[in-house]
């Protein structure tokens, strides 16, 4: 576990900003800027074997000026059991974009849909970015602060999928 | 609507004359619960797949960010509906462990014990819808039994037979009744016989033998790469179990084991449910064994709410209870991400609080999101009848899925 530790601090130096342990969590909270992204994952998976990408996950701080959007990636190393999470944090508030990491993690595919889904966070390079849970019709992502919670929608269609 | 229309015929031409575009659900019995797959058939063999979900989403992350932290408690209820004891269980652990509450054992001995029940109907319902579908009924009246058992303890305990909301924020909110340990005596025996009636129907079964063994199987690379967790993942070969690799409420001290599969196929993840039931079984006996007494809620008095005559006979009573009443819980400024081992796998909920009485993010990991997603890769190159087999034994529970 020491020695993922010292690996993961040693290769990923020139790319973390900030690097933390969460005691709560029991897991590695590293901070990113967003083009590093798909580095990152690629050395987590290849170098350092962390071989699950338990979660995809984006936060919207409403009140934070320069980096609204966050986008959050949990893996976990199966043969260590242990944890790591990135926090990728995206500057661009009016389009917030950040590479996808579908060609790496499998598991990034629709969890990144869902984040493009709910916070409006464009995944570059991803294979089927569309909605997931909403229907195409839908307007504005609901996760977000501004979102109002009683908004009306217009009625779905059924689309076409395969 | 009308074009969509003409769009689905345009397809339906171009497939020549031998393939054909089919869809599975999105309302089918054979599909538990409101999902769509739409395939593309060569004959029976799928050459193609699409899965689509939402039909059951209702915004769970954002309805809970509006009322306050015991508010969203019956929210998760509705997230696994099969087991909602765990999705209780897993909440209010994250909530715990925010603000860093200590829950008195009697409470953790009470919520190990309905875990595992809830593990226990869980996969007994997985496995018997399974082999319905694969036309064995018998099985399922074996295990519904058991389910129904225990659901009349269930309900005996929080009054409620499907949405229990029984936990609270640093405790449960009624201890056991009288008898409990009676009726779990029973409820262990039936399940035990349940079982073994069920193992005994199938797993020497030809016709079960032929439906499942190498059917959907998930390799060991696979299943990592799509982020499975879980049983379906044990089936695959790779032995993580939440309870054993970041041991919380005590699972470090019972004696039980992970059951893993080989070839990840149908066969092996329904082997791996029937002997979870057993491991099941074993933590409960020792949970039963070991139940101390005491209180089932802490008395922390940030969270707790004063006893009566204290709100009436002292005014730090019943500055207390205005307190707790009117401004709520209010965990300090934090991010956690708490995971617990549901029956379907890690089911982790993120809270982020900003300090005051209204979560600002809770995001759940479902288990069944990320076997759902890869299922249409799974059934590529199957034949209809085995992709309905691996959909019954991935345990898709859409309320999960959805959220």
């Amino acid at each position: 576990m020491q020695k993922i530790k010292n690996h993961l601090k040693k290769t990923l130096s020139g790319v973390v900003a900030d690097a933390s342990h969460d005691a709560k969590s029991m897991q590695e909270v590293l901070v990113i800027k967003p083009e590093h992204i798909h580095q990152v994952a690629t050395i987590l998976k290849v170098e350092l074997k962390f071989d699950v990408l338990i979660d995809v996950f984006a936060v919207d701080w409403f009140n934070k000026k320069d980096t609204r959007f966050e986008v959050n990636y949990l893996f976990y190393h199966t043969a260590e059991n242990y944890r790591a999470q990135i926090k990728a944090l995206i500057g661009d508030n009016a389009k917030p974009s950040i590479d996808s990491i579908a060609d790496v993690y499998g598991s990034a595919n629709w969890a990144e849909r869902e984040c493009y889904d709910m916070f409006g966070i464009r995944f570059n390079n991803h294979p089927n970015l569309k909605r997931l849970l909403l229907w195409k019709e839908f307007k504005g992502h609901p996760l977000r602060k501004d979102y109002p919670i009683n908004q009306r929608q217009p009625i779905p269609v059924l689309d076409e999928i395969l | 609507m009308k074009s969509n229309a003409a769009q689905q015929k345009i397809h339906i031409e171009e497939c020549d004359g031998n393939e054909m575009i089919l869809n599975l659900g999105p309302s089918h019995p054979a599909f538990h619960g409101a999902i769509r797959t739409q395939i593309r058939l060569d004959g029976e063999t799928i050459v193609a797949a699409a899965s689509e979900i939402g039909y059951l989403h209702r915004c769970f992350e954002k309805h809970a960010e509006q009322g306050n932290y015991q508010q969203v408690i019956p929210f998760t209820d509705r997230l696994n509906y099969v087991s909602s004891m765990m999705n209780n269980v897993g909440y209010c652990r994250a909530v715990e462990d925010l603000m860093g509450i200590n829950v008195p054992e009697r409470a953790i001995f009470i919520r190990v014990i309905i875990c595992e029940l809830s593990r226990i109907i869980d996969h007994l319902v997985c496995v018997g819808t399974n082999l319905v579908d694969l036309g064995a009924l018998t099985n399922f009246w074996y295990t519904f039994n058991v389910r129904e058992m225990v659901y009349d303890m269930f309900e005996k305990i929080s009054g409620a037979r499907l949405t229990y909301s029984y936990t609270r924020i640093g405790g449960l909110s009624r201890d056991l009744y009288d008898g409990f340990m009676d009726d779990l005596k029973v409820v262990i025996k039936e399940t035990e016989k349940a079982v073994s009636d069920v193992k005994g129907l199938i797993y020497k079964n030809r016709i079960f033998l032929d439906r499942t063994v190498g059917v959907g199987v998930v390799t060991k690379e696979q299943a990592l790469d799509w982020g499975f967790t879980g049983p379906v993942l044990r089936a695959s070969g790779v032995p993580f179990d939440v309870r054993k690799a970041e041991p919380y409420y005590f699972y470090d001290t019972y004696d039980f084991d992970v059951p893993v599969g080989e070839h990840g196929d149908t066969y092996d993840r329904v082997a791996v449910r029937m002997e979870e039931i057993i491991q099941s079984i074993r933590i409960i006996q020792q949970c039963a064994a070991r139940m101390p007494q005491g209180p089932i809620i802490t008395a922390d008095p940030r969270i707790k709410l004063p006893d009566k005559h204290e709100v009436y006979g002292s005014i730090e009573g019943l500055m207390n209870h205005f307190k707790i009443v009117m401004h709520g819980i209010t965990p300090p400024v934090g991010e956690i991400y708490s995971r617990t081992e549901a029956a379907n796998g890690e089911l982790g909920y993120y809270i982020i609080s900003d300090g005051t009485q209204h979560p600002f993010r809770v995001r759940v990991r479902p288990p069944c999101f990320y076997f759902f997603a890869a299922y249409e890769h799974i059934i590529k190159g199957q034949m209809v009848a085995d992709a309905i087999a691996t959909l019954g034994s991935l345990n898709i529970v859409v309320g999960e899925c959805d959220r």
